[in-house]
């Protein structure tokens, strides 16, 4: 149990990272329109927030060793670093790679 | 006619988090976000925990404040309450009059703003309370125990009636 809530402590810091820097990414991208730029930053710093803040409320309960409050912040974390997982590599290919249209 | 530009388009990424954000507040029961006062352009990871570290302090004190909160009951130990009252009243968040025995510190603000995380808050609270009351039940029968085997061993070896033991649950060993 102390092994994986690590892991998932570790996965939450790499996400918040992950997402740190494809908000740089965003934001310098010049082919990006202005208007995208400012959703895509707004999603992503929506989403990174609330990784923070349930991975905070996670390793706190843990530390105050509230189990009952440290399985559902664990619960609620793993959401969003699903969708962290599956949202930022998604953008950041985007924003390399380009897909170029109208 | 479409005009070619040169532009990465990205409103359908954006499209699908937006959506995914909100499926997770549906699932966990939240129509609200998270209102965040300290972003600018670009978040840098050391603005984040400059953010958050601003809210720390009360955080910790918070959960410190719960924690003791939760074990206080099990313990005669008065040291302990003042030092859990002590983190409850530097909170910020938690009035004097409002933390004593048997009323939890309030949540911190920070999870007042996602319905979801301050549920996570209070579930703590009512799964404590259950354990509690189960504490309390055993401690409540072993006193009973110790009394009963008191007025046992008081009325060993004399002709006296069976004394008179009060009654306390269904797993009495006759």
């Amino acid at each position: 149990m102390e092994i994986l809530q690590d892991d998932l402590f570790i996965k939450a810091e790499t996400a918040l990272r992950d997402g740190t820097a494809v908000i740089a990414k965003v934001g310098s991208c010049p082919k990006l329109a202005p208007s995208q730029r400012d959703r895509l930053i707004n999603g992503i710093t929506r989403l990174i927030d609330r990784i923070a803040l349930s991975a905070r409320l996670a390793i706190e309960a843990r530390n105050a060793g509230d189990s009952s409050c440290l399985a559902a912040a664990s619960s609620i974390l793993v959401r969003h670093l699903s969708l962290a997982g599956e949202s930022l590599p998604a953008i950041e290919r985007r924003i390399t790679e380009g897909s170029v249209h109208a | 006619m479409h005009k070619m530009t040169n532009q990465i388009q990205c409103g359908d990424l954006a499209m699908a988090l937006e959506e995914g954000l909100a499926a997770i507040d549906i699932e966990l029961g939240s129509a609200s976000d998270l209102v965040i006062t300290y972003r600018a352009d670009s978040p840098t990871l050391s603005d984040l925990k400059k953010a958050f570290s601003a809210g720390e302090e009360s955080f910790q004190h918070a959960l410190s404040a719960r924690g003791l909160h939760e074990r206080f009951p099990f313990t005669d130990d008065v040291e302990h309450l003042e030092s859990a009252v002590q983190s409850a009243f530097s909170s910020g968040f938690t009035s004097p009059e409002r933390w004593n025995q048997g009323d939890p510190p309030k949540a911190p603000l920070l999870l007042k703003e996602i319905p979801y995380l301050l549920k996570a808050w209070d579930e703590g609270w009512a799964e404590g309370d259950s354990a509690r009351k189960e504490i309390d039940a055993r401690r409540e029968e072993q006193e009973w125990r110790a009394e009963r085997d008191a007025i046992i061993d008081a009325s060993a070896g004399t002709e006296q009636a069976r004394p008179h033991i009060p009654e306390w649950e269904p797993s009495f060993r006759h």
